[in-house]
């Protein structure tokens, strides 16, 4: 078999359309001839290089589909603010009736206290 | 809902279901569209021939064999459709040439400095039938019989091909690449 015969092979081997049997006579002839090893390792690494332009792509296409860092970073704080808020005017609400109660006592207290100096002073 | 296998798919497009069209067009788009870009090196006609394959897709699923595999059934209707397009604008969207290398596009023009951007451009140089078994095996993982079912080929011509599609590659890339002993 000629070199040129034995890189189809090569070509084949690395698709995994080559038999254990032919695969062995191919491992043989590389032990032993450095350009047909040469050409097995660029075709590995054309078919790396094409692997890191693949993934290249979908890094590219999920960034396409995901919002823009702007749009992340202009809304996340707004809607972080616009949720405290909300908790906050929540908060509020909840605690008004015991500062309504709050009121009152104070009030009361004040009644309670005039009328008490009233009595003292007669 | 559980997506269906591509299996399942067929038997509810076969149906006349609607909604497997909606998926079968989610889920093979990306797919379609790259086949088709890489092999006409244009966008906007990349996306006219992903609209014309998933109407004939709709129309001929009846086609579609038992033994076949969808998304090889479906890039054999992309590259009918590619191939009637370069007939159109080309002088050679024929296969049955010697050479590798398209000369519409000089070797010349190697854009970009990365080897990335170099092996794309390389490999968008090659003739479309040398280009096509490349894209059906290293990007879309075809087996031969496949590949060949794909391109109306024989295996044996889809190895040939394949091997003569790398080694010229590889010369031209060799110095781009890390070269070991």
């Amino acid at each position: 078999m000629t070199c040129d015969e034995y890189q189809e092979q090569v070509s084949q081997y690395i698709d995994g359309e080559l038999d254990d049997k032919d695969s062995g006579t191919l491992f043989r002839h590389l032990s032993t001839c450095g350009e047909c090893r040469s050409f097995l390792r660029s075709t590995l690494e054309l078919r790396s290089k094409i692997h890191d332009e693949m993934l290249m792509e979908r890094e590219l296409q999920a960034q396409a589909t995901q919002p823009s860092s702007f749009t992340t970073s202009f809304t996340l704080p707004l809607v972080a603010l616009l949720v405290a808020f909300f908790l906050f005017l929540g908060v509020s609400q909840l605690s008004s009736p015991y500062q309504s109660d709050y009121h009152e006592m104070q009030q009361w207290e004040g009644q309670a206290l005039q009328q008490t100096g009233n009595s003292v002073s007669q | 809902m559980q997506p269906s296998s591509d299996e399942q798919l067929v038997v509810r497009l076969k149906a006349g279901d609607a909604e497997a069209f909606g998926e079968l067009y989610e889920r093979y788009r990306p797919r379609v569209y790259r086949f088709a870009f890489k092999l006409l090196r244009d966008g906007d006609q990349a996306e006219d021939i992903v609209q014309e394959t998933f109407l004939k897709a709709q129309r001929s699923i009846h086609t579609l064999h038992q033994n076949h595999s969808l998304v090889s059934w479906l890039l054999s209707i992309t590259r009918n459709e590619v191939y009637g397009q370069l007939r159109k604008t080309r002088s050679n969207g024929q296969v049955d040439v010697e050479d590798v290398w398209d000369t519409e596009t000089p070797l010349d023009e190697v854009l970009g400095t990365e080897t990335v951007v170099i092996v794309q451009n390389m490999i968008a140089q090659l003739k479309p039938g040398y280009r096509e078994v490349i894209l059906l095996r290293e990007y879309e993982h075809l087996s031969y019989a496949d590949i060949a079912r794909v391109t109306q080929d024989t295996e044996s011509a889809v190895k040939a091909r394949l091997f003569k599609a790398r080694k010229a590659l590889v010369k031209k890339l060799k110095p781009y690449f890390g070269e070991q002993s």
